[in-house]
């Protein structure tokens, strides 16, 4: 369009805004994002920075402090006895900061994600990568800022920050992971079977688990999501979940014992009591974490 | 132009040490980008929960990708195509085209009809708190290509040969829309501004 109508607001010449339309969208702010989620994601974005190497590692003697000099050779040099104490201490107090220091960088590394004892899988991809599940520090490494987790063969039950408990089943693949540290969780169920198990911790975080066919929110419960070809189906074993399933008319709770099965077609879901075989593995999830 | 592109984004020893995942680096190109992204993709997805995830995406394949950035090029380009791209996926999701919201960069919205009479608009009279909020609705109701080309040239200051390619068009064709923003964008705000003189 090159009517006159087209260029009200712009310069014909060079298509920048008229000092009109200048002064009006001066007031355009950019929209503001919650700052717990900016925090979390921060946290996220720096975790994988590179280490810090020091400033110069390369060996300079002349630069060198005279106090780290090594003494001429041949010859013993007699140190004063407060002076040993001192050297002594020193070095018991540098070598506590530095075990302190290390327990501190390493405690939120390889806390946050945790796996179970009875986990039969060996191996997981890890945003495409595959790593074994039994080397836990490159695991819990990984899924610190990991979008997608799939487990090939076994099952993987995971612990997250002490607050829930995740089982995927042989097959299982998810996506859109966020397991920030504000923030309610997030994570989609591309396919398989994923269950939940909130712990008391868990309590005040919330959580979201979307597939292609249900929409949950998670505030406290035992409950799990299996999307097959057809659709997807949320079990409950303990407490509720609020579901808003395709193809519904809207969110509502799906309690204990209770179901949910939403259909890849959009056809009206089925509400009923809690499918058996989804219920087994939650019950075993339970028993494991208790 | 409101830009608030740092002089760090063309420090060549700032752009080494982000490659090279230095953490202070890394820190302070989420300071640069952070509110530039999401402000871009909440603008684009037009919902806060969507908008988180997709940053969430920017800033988790930024974090893979920098590591890759060609130092020969401009990185505000750079980051914006990922951004672009990552609410291009979106749109193309399978749910979400499922609930009907389907979107396109190529949507310029319908082809107005030429003006029999033209004649000049009344004056952008709104103020304050009403004039953000006019101006905001009236951004989000642009089809997303011009809402897309108008954020990127406003607020990032990206020359138009780079919307172009981030928006796969050529220049020229960037400029046109560019243009279009802006007049779509005065007419909806020259309706604002009569709605709210009728309803005073």
């Amino acid at each position: 369009m090159s009517s006159e109508r087209d260029q009200q607001g712009a310069n014909a010449s060079d298509g920048e805004p008229d000092a009109e339309m200048r002064r009006v969208l001066g007031a355009l702010d950019r929209p503001a994002a919650r700052p717990d989620f900016r925090a979390a994601l921060r946290e996220r974005f720096l975790a994988n920075a590179a280490v810090e190497a020091p400033e110069d590692s390369r060996f300079d003697a002349a630069s060198r402090s005279p106090w780290s000099a090594s003494p001429p050779s041949g010859r013993a040099i007699e140190t004063p006895p407060t002076l040993r104490r001192l050297v002594v201490l020193a070095g018991a107090l540098a070598a506590a900061a530095a075990i302190v220091l290390t327990l501190f960088l390493t405690r939120p590394r390889t806390a946050l994600w945790r796996v179970h004892a009875d986990s039969t899988a060996t191996a997981v991809l890890v945003d495409g990568v595959a790593l074994r599940v039994d080397d836990s520090t490159r695991l819990a490494e990984a899924l610190l800022s990991a979008r997608e987790l799939e487990v090939v063969s076994g099952t993987l039950r995971l612990c997250v920050r002490d607050e829930v408990w995740i089982e995927l089943a042989p097959g299982t693949k998810l996506s859109q992971m966020r397991f920030a540290a504000a923030g309610p969780y997030h994570v989609r169920t591309d396919r398989g079977s994923f269950a939940v198990a909130t712990l008391p911790s868990f309590d005040g975080r919330g959580m979201r688990v979307l597939t292609d066919d249900l929409d949950l929110r998670v505030t406290g419960t035992i409950f799990s999501v299996d999307v097959d070809a057809n659709g997807s189906c949320v079990c409950t074993l303990e407490g509720s979940v609020r579901c808003d399933a395709a193809g519904g008319k809207g969110p509502k709770p799906v309690e204990s014992g209770r179901m949910c099965y939403a259909y890849r077609d959009r056809s009206e879901p089925t509400w009923a009591a809690a499918y058996e075989p989804h219920m087994k593995p939650l019950r075993e999830l339970r028993a494991a974490i208790e | 132009m409101t830009g608030l592109g740092a002089p760090e984004e063309r420090d060549p020893d700032f752009l080494a040490r982000l490659v090279a995942r230095d953490r202070e680096a890394l820190g302070r190109f989420y300071e640069i980008y952070f509110e530039r992204i999401h402000g871009y993709v909440r603008r684009m997805v037009g919902d806060e929960t969507l908008a988180e995830d997709v940053t969430q995406d920017v800033f988790l394949h930024l974090q893979r990708a920098i590591p890759t950035f060609d130092l020969g090029r401009e990185l505000s380009p750079w980051v914006f195509t990922i951004a672009t791209n990552k609410v291009r996926d979106l749109w193309r999701s399978k749910r979400h085209q499922m609930e009907g919201r389907g979107a396109g960069f190529d949507d310029e919205g319908e082809a107005r009809p030429e003006p029999v009479e033209v004649r000049p608009g009344p004056p952008l009279e709104l103020e304050g708190a009403e004039a953000r909020a006019a101006l905001s609705a009236a951004v989000e109701a642009l089809p997303a290509g011009l809402r897309a080309t108008f954020l990127l040239r406003w607020h990032e200051e990206l020359e138009f040969d780079e919307i172009g390619r981030i928006l796969e068009r050529n220049e020229g064709a960037a400029r046109k829309r560019y243009s279009r923003a802006l007049a779509e964008l005065r007419r909806i705000l020259e309706d604002s501004a009569r709605a709210a003189r009728r309803g005073r």
